[in-house]
């Protein structure tokens, strides 16, 4: 797995967090997404994502770079899962290093934010309510020219 | 007179030529709904806008979801306006639910 990741098969966690180490890091982050049971009183038995791969890439490198500037991380890595993603599986991986430990912990967040609102990738949810694809309601798609947000998440001086 | 509204030319005669036919890429609910996961368009105005209108009028069904998708044209996310050249990439990204 490289920087940045559309993966058919498990993701390597391990992989992605040592991929990030260096002696310039002190700190460094490995968030997961993996697929939850239940949902409110609703239960899951399987996530398929699928992804128009080429923009997703395009996104992903593009939420890397800003990332890297806005929180001066020292590392970074990017991985999504493709296909079926059974309970306890990870769908999603989000490895940062920085000097510190809050640039980190704050890079992270934000790239999992922005992932959610900017990449295109879809989950179809199988389990208890039926068989249907999740597209948030009250959520536009990105408009052209839309930036990753920086907001309210600028890292502590 | 012209029976259909022809789309404003930049100093360009439009009056002879045919609409472009474009293949769009359909993901997800978008596909679900459709029943494929690309389909042939002929848009009257040869731009992003005209593309929704001609995907609109093709397919009803999706008229909801489209309203709340992004169109990208080679890769990248498109405004209304923009002109689609033949041969263009495109997809529609109805909203995303990675994660």
């Amino acid at each position: 797995m490289g920087d940045v990741t559309l993966s058919h098969g498990p993701l390597d966690t391990g992989f992605l967090l040592a991929a990030v180490a260096s002696e310039a890091a002190g700190a460094n982050v490995l968030f997961t997404g993996t697929t939850r049971r239940t949902t409110g009183d609703q239960t899951t038995e399987w996530l398929d994502y699928e992804a128009y791969e080429p923009l997703a890439t395009t996104e992903l490198n593009a939420l890397r770079r800003a990332a890297i500037a806005q929180f001066g991380l020292t590392g970074c890595a990017l991985a999504h899962r493709l296909g079926r993603v059974a309970v306890g599986e990870t769908s999603v991986a989000v490895a940062v290093s920085a000097a510190h430990r809050r640039e980190a912990f704050a890079a992270a967040s934000w790239l999992m934010d922005e992932l959610k609102r900017r990449v295109p990738v879809w989950k179809h949810e199988v389990g208890s309510a039926g068989a249907f694809w999740v597209h948030p309601a009250g959520e536009a798609s990105p408009a052209p020219g839309d930036q990753p947000q920086g907001g309210g998440d600028e890292p502590a001086q | 007179m012209q029976q259909e509204a022809s789309p404003p030319s930049a100093g360009r005669d439009n009056a002879a030529r045919l609409p472009s036919r474009f293949t769009v890429h359909l993901f997800a609910g978008m596909a679900a709904t459709v029943g494929q996961r690309s389909v042939a368009i002929q848009p009257q105005e040869p731009t992003v806008a005209g593309l929704r209108a001609a995907l609109e009028e093709t397919f009803p069904a999706i008229e909801a979801l489209l309203a709340r998708s992004a169109v990208a044209v080679n890769g990248r996310y498109a405004a209304a306006d923009v002109f689609l050249e033949p041969g263009v990439e495109i997809a529609v990204i109805p909203p995303v639910s990675g994660g």
